[in-house]
């Protein structure tokens, strides 16, 4: 339903333009739920800023962006509004401050069914009740009067995530919707979010860096480093058998309950600046399996046994048995 | 918040009994003996020992305080040395006009501030922008008088617009004296010759006086309303298929003004206490002046009264700003700490 070719954002800077995101490709399903994983600044938020037509005004867009085959990356701003909170919906990682704090909770809700919907007020605030007490949020009916202010961050998020499907969205994107959150709240919010894709029907882009999340809630998962894709698989394939490198690591620096290390895996080096990334593989640096030409040249996102890969190591085994 | 109230009327008691202090005792101590001023140099020492007796101003200055705050406590402000009316019926003769001259100025600073704040914010580092901006820093930067020449000069004498002096064309056209604001009486009584005839007297001198606060409302507005739109808020807003002049608003202004509420209360006050230089260049029959001139002539009791008049509409003005303040941002809960 949702098909992202060849996204590429860059910012506009005075230094020159930064490559936030470069080359990203993937689909994201009619049901599923697909995870995009990664570490802090490699490109995740901004992949689905774009998708939501959020970016700041110096971001330079590249690619197709294609709902139900339709480019929104064609479309003008007034076109764009019909679909943002409408067909695609999204919350954020701050519940905290991303509630308006003189507004009703329930007219903040309303305000999105209004937005897309010629219906009354009254019938608006009812939905609003409605959508408050499917997020799970006890005495609905009172609680649209709080402000956000009154209440606890777990309850926000569930506001958040209330507005966001005030239209029946086709998408939901959440952009890592519990890290702000307490341990206990983040399982209620993740388990919501799982519930809520069944009950409405919907895709869900879930952003996260948290790989004990994604087992349990995610169909498939990409993994991102510097701005690109370097593996898109099923979560199943993906936690059996981890192919790319940087995946490996990721995997291999989560703690276990099974095993008994003494020190935790992780991966040498640090992420390279966005600025100033190496002339090969962005990870070559970094990369145990480093091999020479991943030095001087950057690998191409290729099809490898069902999944995507963006690594020499697996370009060799493809060709091989092309040949 | 009823208690809060209550508590904020309390607590303006002693603001104002230390205020008629100073100003009882600054003039008795700095402003020259308004004896010889009232009586002629060259009144006999009798006539003069007389006077003053009269006015009890031989007394030692604590009894005089005491005996003038008796007087206030009842409601009896003293007499003007001058034209021996009350002082409550001279100053109440002309702070209608006043009053009159700040709404509009405050009306006019408001509209003006508020909208090109906004446009500066919404199209910041834009020529637009920066046009609004210039046009406030020069609003700050000049001064009153000469302003108010300049709009004298140019849109009475070159374009002949408006007119350059008083309230209305001629003493016949008054309204009946209902609140003696001619706006608010012509409206009252339907008398629409003289509501368009002192609304054209009022135009120049509410802008001239207006024009700084337009210009320091318009400064506060745009880096207020330029902090709000960068919140996590405006981004959920957006989100929802909002467009940018529902975002701006509905989610911008409505936070983005609180600080400016307050910048609006202190510069209504500051107007309410006259105009001095406006009303002198517009003949503008208001208190400002009156006061002046009745500083200058020594005339104590009408400058205690200006003064505690003025003094209790500013503690007023603050206190109402504090009220608007719980009313507009629901955080804002009064009291509750205390409780």
């Amino acid at each position: 339903m949702l098909e992202i070719k060849n996204l590429s954002v860059g910012f506009q800077q005075k230094k020159g333009t930064v490559n936030a995101v470069r080359d990203v490709s993937f689909n994201v399903g009619d049901d599923e739920i697909v995870a995009i994983v990664g570490e802090s600044g490699s490109g995740k938020s901004v992949s689905s800023l774009a998708v939501m037509g959020l970016l700041a005004d110096n971001a330079k867009i590249d690619g197709e962006i294609l709902l139900n085959g339709e480019n929104l990356l064609l479309k003008n701003e007034k076109e764009f509004q019909e679909v943002r909170g409408n067909k695609i919906s999204m919350i954020f990682q701050e519940p905290m401050t991303s509630l308006n704090p003189t507004m009703r909770v329930g007219d903040q809700i309303c305000e999105a069914i209004l937005t897309h919907e010629k219906i009354s007020k009254r019938e608006a605030m009812g939905r609003a009740v409605e959508l408050l007490c499917s997020v799970g949020i006890p005495a609905p009916d009172k609680r649209v009067k709080d402000f956000p202010h009154q209440m606890s961050g777990g309850m926000r998020q569930r506001v958040m995530i209330a507005m966001a499907l005030a239209c029946r969205p086709k998408i939901l994107i959440a952009d890592e919707p519990t890290t702000a959150l307490d341990v206990t709240i983040q399982a209620q919010i993740m388990k919501l979010i799982q519930d809520l894709h069944v009950s409405y029907n919907m895709a869900v882009i879930l952003i996260t860096h948290d790989l004990g999340v994604v087992a349990e809630v995610a169909d498939r998962v990409c993994v991102m480093y510097c701005g690109q894709i370097v593996e898109n698989a099923l979560v199943a394939d993906l936690y059996d058998n981890p192919k790319h490198p940087y995946t490996k690591g990721l995997l291999e620096s989560i703690p276990r309950i099974d095993e008994d290390k003494e020190r935790l895996y992780m991966i040498d080096g640090v992420v390279p600046s966005p600025q100033n990334l190496p002339e090969g593989c962005a990870f070559a640096p970094r990369c145990p399996d480093c091999m020479e030409i991943c030095k001087k040249s950057r690998p191409a996102l290729v099809e490898s046994e069902g999944r995507m890969l963006r690594c020499f190591l697996y370009h060799s085994v493809c060709e091989g048995e092309q040949k | 918040m009823i208690k809060y109230i209550i508590k904020r009327i309390l607590q303006t008691i002693p603001v104002l009994i230390g205020v008629s202090i100073i100003v009882f005792v600054i003039l008795r101590v700095f402003a020259p003996d308004p004896a010889p001023i009232v009586l002629g140099d060259h009144a006999s020492a009798e006539a003069t020992a007389a006077w003053r007796e009269a006015y009890g101003l031989n007394e030692p200055i604590v009894m005089q305080y005491l005996h003038y705050m008796q007087g206030v406590l009842t409601g009896d402000f003293g007499d003007s040395y001058f034209t021996k009316t009350s002082v409550a019926q001279e100053i109440f003769s002309r702070f209608p006009a006043t009053i009159e001259l700040a709404v509009g100025a405050i009306l006019f600073a408001s509209i003006f501030g508020i909208l090109f704040g906004t446009i500066a914010a919404v199209k910041k580092g834009t020529w637009i922008d920066n046009i609004s901006m210039l046009f406030s820093l020069v609003g700050v930067a000049m001064p009153v008088f000469w302003l108010g020449l300049i709009m004298i000069i140019f849109f009475s004498g070159f374009l002949g617009l408006f007119p350059s002096t008083g309230r209305i064309s001629s003493p016949l056209m008054r309204p009946d004296d209902i609140t003696g604001l001619y706006v608010i009486d012509s409206i009252l009584t339907g008398d629409m010759k003289a509501l368009k005839d002192s609304l054209w007297h009022l135009t120049l001198p509410a802008v001239v006086l207006g024009m700084y606060s337009m210009a320091i409302i318009a400064r506060m507005t745009r880096s207020s309303l330029l902090e709000v739109l960068s919140q996590d808020y405006i981004r959920t807003a957006k989100a929802k298929g909002l467009n940018s002049k529902q975002i701006v608003l509905r989610h911008g202004l409505r936070n983005g003004l609180i600080p400016v509420i307050t910048v609006i209360g202190l510069q209504f006050g500051t107007m309410l206490g006259g105009a001095l230089l406006t009303e002198s260049v517009f003949s503008w029959p208001g208190i400002g002046a009156y006061t002046v001139s009745c500083i200058l002539k020594s005339d104590f009791p009408v400058v205690q009264g200006v003064v505690l008049l003025v003094a209790t509409i500013f503690v007023t003005l603050n206190l109402l700003v504090d009220i608007i303040y719980a009313v507009v941002d629901p955080r804002i809960k009064y009291g509750k700490k205390e409780e």
